[in-house]
């Protein structure tokens, strides 16, 4: 509905509140009473209406300006959200990779000197019991 | 009373603030970091010491792993959230 007032150019509403005003106070240079209260009338409205849209796309002008500066700081956040992702992303990736090492190295460990004590240790089936219960996924 | 319903859309229009911001939802850490944490590994009937040892250590190494995605996660919100205040 908007588009209605954007149709026009600015200067055609500030020559309509003119042309309204005009009309008003030259109403009373009319000598004829019968012309001179349609004409007051149709003034008046006209400059009301005009204040109105003239009001209108003020207030529009000043949301579009706050739309734009909200915008461009909405761009620049983006940008940062970016920059952090990156960061943590290669955080993720680093520590993920020291972790899968550090586990590759033990198991290398445990391959090469826990297995030499595997005949003299025997695992209770109740170790295995409770070592199985502790890694079970909670409900 | 046609002149009166005709008016209405366009005093209506006053009402109307269109503001076209729009703000994507910010993008999460990586594909590693969105990935669920994995079951832990248990023991098959009659293990030895070294599957004894490979188990936990493998169920430590995911522990840590998904220790590391929690913390993403976490900065991931704290900083989004800065950055979210800093709009206002």
């Amino acid at each position: 509905m908007f588009w209605i007032f954007k149709f026009f150019p600015d200067w055609f509403w500030w020559l309509l509140l003119i042309a309204g005003l005009s009309g008003y106070f030259l109403s009373h240079l009319i000598p004829l009473k019968t012309y001179q209260l349609p004409i007051k009338i149709a003034g008046g409205t006209m400059v009301a209406a005009v204040i109105f849209i003239l009001g209108l796309l003020y207030a529009n002008g000043v949301w579009q300006q706050a739309a734009q500066e909200l915008q461009a700081k909405v761009v620049i956040a983006e940008a940062k959200s970016q920059v952090v992702n990156e960061v943590i992303k290669e955080r993720v990736v680093t520590k993920t990779q020291v972790v899968k090492q550090r586990g590759e190295a033990t198991v290398e460990y445990i391959t090469r000197e826990v297995v030499k004590h595997n005949a003299g240790c025997v695992i209770p089936p109740e170790f295995i019991n409770a070592h199985n219960r502790a890694a079970e996924t909670p409900p | 009373m046609k002149l009166g319903l005709l008016l209405i859309p366009l005093l209506l229009a006053g009402c109307t603030t269109v503001v076209p911001v729009t703000q994507s939802w910010p993008e999460p850490p990586g594909v590693l970091a969105q990935q669920p944490c994995p079951q832990l590994e248990k023991l098959q009937p009659g293990a030895k010491l070294s599957d004894v040892a490979n188990t936990v250590v493998k169920n430590y190494s995911e522990y840590y792993t998904c220790a590391i995605k929690l913390e993403a996660w976490q900065r991931w919100y704290t900083e989004q959230q800065v950055i979210h205040k800093g709009l206002k």
